[in-house]
């Protein structure tokens, strides 16, 4: 195959996933038509029986059959999910049970008419959005639809027919359709069923003939929709192609801009481009460029409509920030390789144009060097073309209330010195001052300002005074080109600073994405992030927040976290943020899905995982410009990443945690299990051999035997013990029982106790007189000395010495026990002390419990204990305890 | 000839019960069994036992509640089997009228060791002039005291103390008991009068002081004077 004849890899691509992500989505099938009463509803329930009597659970979602006998009699048979019934102002208002349709989980779904709005209260403002999330469940869905309402047809139909649509269908919508099935029937025909009274009833009828159903209208509807449908299905013809490596003739890759303000004339624009993209089957991208000029809250409410608008066609979006908006769009359309510009003829008068300078379209067309430029012209359409400039801005009185009031104090100065300073003289001050403002206002205030202090000069100062007439020419020429220059300076510094006030605004965002960048990465734990996202949200959007955040995979729970600073009134907010972590989709306050709720939801999603939700509550009532919607989705991102970061790592630290525990776990079973087995194997085996008899009457080997038993059982008994003893430690409820003590005779119970496991060993114990009584535990300190000094009895040869001594100093009386042994190898130096530890290579017998307990009961006493290697040889044990001031004495020894 | 001394074993293990029945007859005594506390209260009445071998954990009444029923209207020695780290309870025992106790698990030579014990003091108390235990001798008339054949000066409360433990030789005495007996009621608390006073007397008694052979700690319990074999 010659390099020319391969299939765009791009497009091939793009195919594969769309067949895929069609593979795991449910098909929606579109019954499309030109008008109503075509036979759509009919087709569909007709399709329907036929997949019914296949075995294939079908439930009508929402059928509206308007009486129709033949329609209803089809729809006999097809079980229907009830409708949702939502109170309206005190009628009820039926809607199709989305929750319901999920629930049941039915192979396919019938829901007529896709344009419908729904009512308030019911979860998304549009049904096309019901039947996406329908899709999106795996359900799939037969839907009907008039060509009339589709997006991008609109003004088309509207140009024919002069009726305007409001109820209208995302192209995105029909371009996601896997089917669509055209019932086409020929105008004469539907007008004759139109008499019959088969579509509507006889009244309606005559109002719809009148009004719509016009031969000449249905003609134009008819062959909109034969274009519309048969553009589709080249569209499949060529996707089809391109799966299939057959060689078709490629188009040369046109790639359409089009440039989306805040004008009301921007909607036909948009829908013309995508009409031409259509045709040409080029993508195309919808760019908005945003200026210093702060826009009204009613443009800002119309560009967002107008990118929302972009969005549902399909088209790619971008938002840029430039003081320059032809630049701007040019620099775009090369980044992004555009061929074509598309730009709405300017309607401002031509006054306007020679004051502002070349019109957006000239500047377009001179900068745009290779790429096209298409200008529209905006056809006339019954909106109002609104004032093009935004009322002035609350600020701006302000602005023109000082801009005047300072001419006019400085020219009072002037005027009470008008006898020392010469008229010229003043119009420099007024020059001056006007120069000045320009720094401070805008540019309407600074030409207001210009134009007072014209005529302020000319009238109180220029002679003759206090007329506007001026005797020379010079100073005519003056006034002339004071004017001038006041205007043309100001004018030029106001759009300086409008350039500097956009080139902070994006620093500011920098900035703020900077600091929560900088700030979310020091953050340690989920707790942080959390505050720091909060807090940085709340700062630079002027927003309070919640969060809802999903627990290891699960919907989050119905309380946000308790670093939101927004609390919700119900938990309604909350529900709205489960369908948000359900759908991957925003909602809430501002979208067209949940539009009641208090706060606007967006998704926190990292690697393709939602981490949770935030709900955003802005303080003032416009909500977020488009802007700070641009910044917010960055800083969502940012957060998203950081979470998962963090969730990541507690993952793996419990992860650790667990390996850990279990880890111990295993050793103490390994050990315990060792450790009991042992003994009882000794009883077992030797008790047994006792019953057997033979053994039991050779008195020797029956001692032997006896002998035996009895070791095992203390062994066991010591075990047991042991672990008691560390029940007691682990369990935090020890309690000592102090009194006061006389350690010379704690070390004599200890060794009289431990005679027959000290047998084999000399033990060195000089006693001292004259200790001081220590307030400890008796019983306790006896376990741990005795854990002590079996450890070195268990470590050390038989016959080797152990030593111990007591002293007392510096209020501490210290117990050291010291072995004869061979120490302890220095890297289990710092572990003898920990629970289930044992020297490794080393059997003994314990499950390394003695250390560890004899560590706890001293340490419960206030005391230390700590082990260390002799210099010469052997181990050596100190226990330190504090010595309590001396208690009372009687009198009797005192004396 | 005289019948041989009944001892009543209260214990709810009939492991327990069968060894120490076996091992006590092997010994020469006979043996009477309850299974619970209320029969053993039934048969402290009964049977006449000569001792009690009760243990503190039955499952029906608390040992303690049976040991204060026998010693409603019996003086009958009575030695307590208890458990590791239950020094309260055996200090609880004592206070309420055991005689001893034994921490299970125990050998049999040390319970007989016990028994002996307790059977020397169920003898009649005849008013003994002299007392004799080892190498200590004690002239109780004229107050005199040897130790390993020298004389010895006890100052007032050491002898108060000496005469403690001579009349309950061999038996347990809790701190408590020793300190009320010695210092009165308000002085139960203070053990480290105890502690200074042991250490006197078995500096002066003791042959060896730092390996005391006559006063025995018992831990966490009290003391008690061994019985040292002639």
């Amino acid at each position: 195959m010659n390099e020319n004849s391969r299939p765009d890899p791009d497009a091939l691509l793009a195919a594969v996933q769309r067949a895929e992500e069609q593979a795991r989505r449910g098909r929606l099938k579109i019954f499309f038509g030109m008008v109503a009463g075509v036979g759509k509803t009919f087709a569909m329930l007709r399709a329907a029986q036929a997949l019914k009597v296949g075995g294939i659970k079908v439930v009508a979602g929402y059928v509206e059959t308007h009486g129709r006998a033949e329609t209803d009699e089809l729809l006999q048979g097809l079980p229907a999910v009830p409708r949702l019934k939502i109170p309206y102002r005190g009628a009820e208002l039926q809607e199709m049970d989305l929750d319901g349709i999920l629930q049941l989980k039915p192979a396919y779904v019938l829901v007529d008419e896709l344009a419908h709005t729904n009512s308030e209260g019911a979860r998304h403002r549009k049904r096309y959005q019901d039947v996406l999330e329908l899709l999106e469940h795996g359900i799939n869905v037969f839907t009907t639809l008039n060509v009339q309402h589709v997006e991008s047809l609109v003004d088309t139909v509207q140009s024919i027919t002069g009726i305007t649509v409001h109820e209208t269908v995302p192209d995105s919508v029909l371009d996601r359709a896997d089917e669509i099935e055209l019932i086409d029937l020929p105008p004469e025909e539907l007008l004759k069923r139109l008499a019959e009274g088969k579509v509507y009833t006889a009244e309606r009828s005559a109002a719809a003939a009148q009004n719509f159903f016009r031969k000449g209208n249905l003609t134009a509807l008819r062959e909109i929709v034969l274009r519309k449908t048969a553009d589709r299905v080249g569209m499949d013809l060529q996707d089809y192609m391109q799966t299939h490596r057959i060689v078709g003739p490629w188009k040369t890759v046109a790639r359409l801009m089009v440039a989306v303000s805040a004008s009301p004339y921007s909607d036909q624009l948009i829908r013309w481009t995508r009409r031409l993209a259509d045709a040409l089957e080029a993508p195309w991208l919808a760019v908005c460029v945003q200026t210093a000029r702060a826009l009204s809250e009613e443009e800002q409410q119309r560009l967002k409509q107008n990118m929302a608008l972009a969005r549902e066609l399909n088209a790619e979006l971008l938002t840029t920030t430039d003081t320059d908006v032809a630049k701007a769009l040019v620099r775009i359309a090369r980044e992004k390789n555009v061929t074509q510009i598309v730009a709405g003829k300017s309607r401002s008068a031509f006054w306007r144009d020679v004051l502002r300078g070349e019109t957006l379209v000239n500047r377009l067309i001179k900068e745009s060097g290779e790429i096209d430029v298409y200008v529209v012209q905006n056809e006339a359409s019954e909106k109002k073309p609104d004032k093009r400039r935004a009322p002035a801005q609350h600020h701006n009185w302000k602005e023109y209330l000082l801009a005047c009031s300072a001419v006019i104090i400085v020219s009072f100065c002037c005027f009470l010195a008008s006898a020392i300073i010469d008229y010229r003289a003043v119009g420099m001050f007024l020059l001056f001052t006007v120069s000045l403002l320009a720094l401070i206002v805008g540019r309407g205030p600074v030409f207001a300002a210009a134009a007072l202090s014209a005529f302020i000069w000319n009238f109180f100062f220029i002679p003759p005074l206090f007329t506007f007439y001026i005797f020379n020419f010079a100073d005519a020429l003056l006034v002339g080109m004071y004017f001038f220059i006041a205007l043309v300076g100001g004018t030029l510094t106001a759009r300086v600073r409008a350039r500097e006030i956009a080139m902070r605004r994006r620093e500011a965002q920098a900035v703020a994405l900077y600091t929560l960048a900088k700030e979310i990465n020091r953050a340690k734990s989920l707790q942080e992030i959390m505050s720091v996202a909060a807090q940085q949200i709340t700062a630079t959007f002027a927003a309070r927040v919640s969060f809802y955040l999903s627990r290891n995979g699960h919907p989050p729970d119905e309380a946000p976290h308790s670093a939101g600073t927004f609390v919700p009134g119900s938990t309604k907010e909350w529900s709205v943020a489960a369908w948000v972590y359900q759908n991957r989709k925003p909602a809430g306050r501002g979208t067209s899905t949940l539009p009641f709720a208090e706060a606007v939801y967006f998704p926190l999603l990292a690697s393709n995982r939602v981490l949770g939700v935030i709900g955003i509550v802005a303080e003032s009532t416009r909500g977020l410009t488009l802007e700070q919607e641009g910044l917010l989705q960055t800083f969502l991102h940012q957060i998203a990443i950081a979470l998962e970061r963090e969730m990541l790592r507690t993952t793996a630290e419990q992860a650790h945690v667990l390996a850990e525990s279990e880890r111990l776990h295993k050793t103490l079973l390994n050990s315990i299990s060792h450790e009991l087995r042992t003994p009882l194997a000794t009883i077992t085996g030797a008790s047994s051999s006792l019953i057997e008899g033979n053994t039991a009457e050779q008195r020797e080997l029956r001692n032997v035997l006896v002998a035996d038993i009895y070791s095992a059982a203390q062994r066991l008994n010591r075990l047991v013990k042991n672990l008691l003893d560390m029940t007691r430690l682990e369990s935090g409820l020890l309690k000592l029982n102090l009194e006061w003590c006389d350690a010379g005779d704690l070390i004599n119970v200890v060794l009289r106790n431990l005679k027959e496991e000290l047998a084999q060993h000399k033990i060195r114990f000089e006693p001292v007189t004259e200790l001081p009584l220590v307030r400890m535990d008796f019983v306790l300190m006896e376990r741990a000395l005795a854990n002590i000094l079996l450890n070195a009895a268990q470590h050390t040869p038989p016959g080797s010495t152990i030593t111990l001594r007591i002293a007392a100093a510096a209020q501490k009386l210290a117990f050291v026990i010291e072995d004869e042994g061979s120490g302890f190898p220095l890297e289990s130096l710092p572990h003898i002390f920990e629970k289930f530890y044992r020297l490794p290579h080393v059997r003994t017998g314990g499950i390394g419990l003695g250390l560890s307990i004899a560590h706890g009961f001293v340490e419960a006493h206030g005391g230390t204990l700590v082990a260390e290697n002799r210099l010469e040889r052997g181990a050596r044990f100190i226990i330190k305890l504090p010595i309590a001031p001396a208690p009372q004495t009687p009198e009797e020894i005192a004396t | 000839m005289i019948p041989p001394p009944t001892i009543l074993i209260i214990d709810d293990e009939i492991q327990i019960r069968r060894f120490l029945r076996v091992s006590l007859e092997a010994a020469g005594y006979r043996t009477v069994e309850a299974a619970t506390g209320e029969e053993g209260v039934t048969q402290a009445a009964m049977a006449r036992p000569a001792f009690v071998i009760l243990d503190l954990g039955l499952p029906d009444l608390n040992g303690l509640e049976v040991l204060k029923r026998i010693r409603e209207w019996s003086h009958v020695p009575v030695l307590v089997l208890s458990v590791q780290d239950a020094e309260q309870d055996k200090i609880a025992a004592l206070d309420a009228g055991a005689d001893d106790y034994v921490t299970k698990p125990f050998s049999m030579g040390e319970l007989l060791a016990r028994l002996r014990v307790a059977n020397r003091h169920a003898q009649p108390v005849q008013d003994a002039q002299e007392f004799r235990n080892g190498h200590l001798h004690v002239d109780l008339v004229h107050r005199l005291i040897q130790a390993n054949e020298l004389p010895v000066k006890l100052t007032a409360t050491e002898y108060d103390l000496l005469l403690l433990f001579i009349r309950h030789v061999g038996k347990v005495l809790t701190h408590r008991q020793i300190l009320r007996e010695i210092w009165g009621l308000h002085a139960v608390e203070e053990t480290q009068y105890l502690r200074i006073y042991m250490a006197q007397l078995r500096k002066k008694l003791e042959l060896n002081p730092s390996q005391p052979q006559l006063f025995l700690t018992e831990s966490g319990v009290g003391y008690r004077m061994a019985l040292l074999e002639e």
